[in-house]
């Protein structure tokens, strides 16, 4: 057969391609040609970009260097063009490290919003740096780590404490007995795991628990809401025998009873959860006890 | 905390407790002044207090009276707003900023309302 370039997403050559298909029933047509597509997109791209004005916004960047100490932590400006920069602000933040700064430092991962590493304070509010669209209209961006926390670098925080805690509300399914010979599954009511959506969703990257004042003052006691929306999970997963022994657990001054219904965790929360109704729903089981 | 976002969920939750602390300290030093008057000579009687308060100018006594409403209504309706919480109603984003707007009206009304007779 004669090499005809048969580019899927070229509509010059959809009719010709469906006519060949009826006349060669017995082989099979796969020709990829990359070098002519790759040309295509690039124009294509080149050629919007072309057309738009240079949009330069400022962003604002909290910076602390450890191997200089001394040195304050302080905010510093860089100019990104958001017509050449993708819509999120975990891709400025890359074009930034990649074409301007190197030594910005952050945490990033699955650019997807399901791994938690990009959580960080952008214009005043907790949320993943992947999932949160630059301001189009504002001429500042300002970014700052998770409030009140430690700072490793620039924009890292230390969340040992916040795994700690983790670890703390035994985060694994707990039962009385051991498994009978044969038996592998643990049966759950459709009713009983539909009690189980909007807690086990969470990614852990500790926007909610970082926004809350009362952990903000009382992170070494506090569980916080990340942890407390867990403890819940586990609490009231109908597989698991411990439920009395993890509220137990938390009766003291301290590690639920600190929360004083603020809310700002529900509010902040990148995936949407409620941390703030789980923490309410562990008290109310907590009295009545 | 200078960095986070004004919202009204933790300003409100900062409110409660400055409006908590001003009622204390109005509730628990009138009682106190009350108590140790004699030996002071303060003479805090009805009849006193309403003779002096008469002698004020009106921007004065609406001032006063602001004062006082304000965190008294604001407290309380917010404290019935936290009650409805603890039985686990109203805890959706919605449902907090629904409340939330509902208890900031009600007091603004109140108070003008107080602050009138």
């Amino acid at each position: 057969m004669s090499l005809l370039a048969l580019s899927k997403n070229s509509s010059f050559f959809r009719v010709s391609r469906h006519v060949l298909e009826i006349t060669t029933c017995n082989t099979r047509f796969l020709t990829t040609t990359p070098s002519q597509k790759a040309q295509t997109v690039a124009s294509a791209s080149a050629g919007s970009n072309a057309n738009k004005d240079p949009l330069v916004k400022t962003f604002s960047i909290y910076r602390w260097n450890p191997d200089k100490p001394a040195e304050k932590p302080h905010l510093q400006q860089y100019q990104v063009d958001l017509n050449a920069c993708g819509p999120m602000v975990l891709d400025a933040l890359i074009k930034i490290k990649n074409e301007q700064d190197a030594t910005l430092t952050f945490r990033r991962s699955c650019r997807e919003g399901i791994c938690g590493s990009c959580a960080m304070n952008i214009s005043g509010t907790n949320t993943l740096a992947c999932l949160a669209k630059i301001d189009r209209d504002a001429s500042n961006t300002k970014l700052y780590p998770l409030p009140h926390m430690y700072v490793v670098k620039d924009l890292v925080p230390d969340l040992t404490h916040f795994y700690k805690q983790y670890k703390s509300i035994e985060p694994f399914l707990k039962k009385e007995t051991k498994p009978k010979a044969g038996e592998r599954e643990h049966y759950q009511s459709i009713a009983d795991r539909k009690k189980l959506d909007g807690l086990y969703e969470c990614i852990l990257c500790a926007c909610c628990s970082t926004s809350c004042p009362s952990y903000w003052w009382n992170s070494d006691e506090y569980l916080g809401p990340a942890v407390l929306l867990q403890a819940y999970r586990w609490m009231i997963d109908s597989r698991d025998d411990y439920a009395k022994q993890r509220r137990e657990a938390l009766q003291n001054p301290f590690s639920v009873y600190r929360c004083h219904t603020i809310m700002n965790c529900t509010k902040t929360c990148p995936k949407g959860l409620n941390p703030g109704r789980a923490i309410a729903m562990i008290k109310k089981e907590m009295a009545l006890e | 905390m200078t960095i986070y976002q004004p919202q009204i969920t933790w300003y409100m939750s900062a409110s409660h407790r400055v409006t908590g602390g001003i009622l204390a300290a109005v509730f628990y030093g009138g009682a106190i002044a009350y108590a140790i008057q004699g030996p002071l000579g303060l003479g805090l009687n009805s009849d006193a207090l309403v003779a002096e308060i008469a002698t004020l100018p009106t921007s004065l006594k609406l001032i006063g009276k602001f004062s006082l409403a304000f965190p008294f209504v604001y407290h309380s309706f917010n404290g019935v707003r936290h009650l409805i919480w603890d039985t686990g109603n109203a805890l959706t984003l919605k449902g907090v900023y629904t409340t939330g707007y509902t208890v900031l009206g009600l007091s603004t009304i109140s108070t003008l309302g107080l602050c009138l007779i």
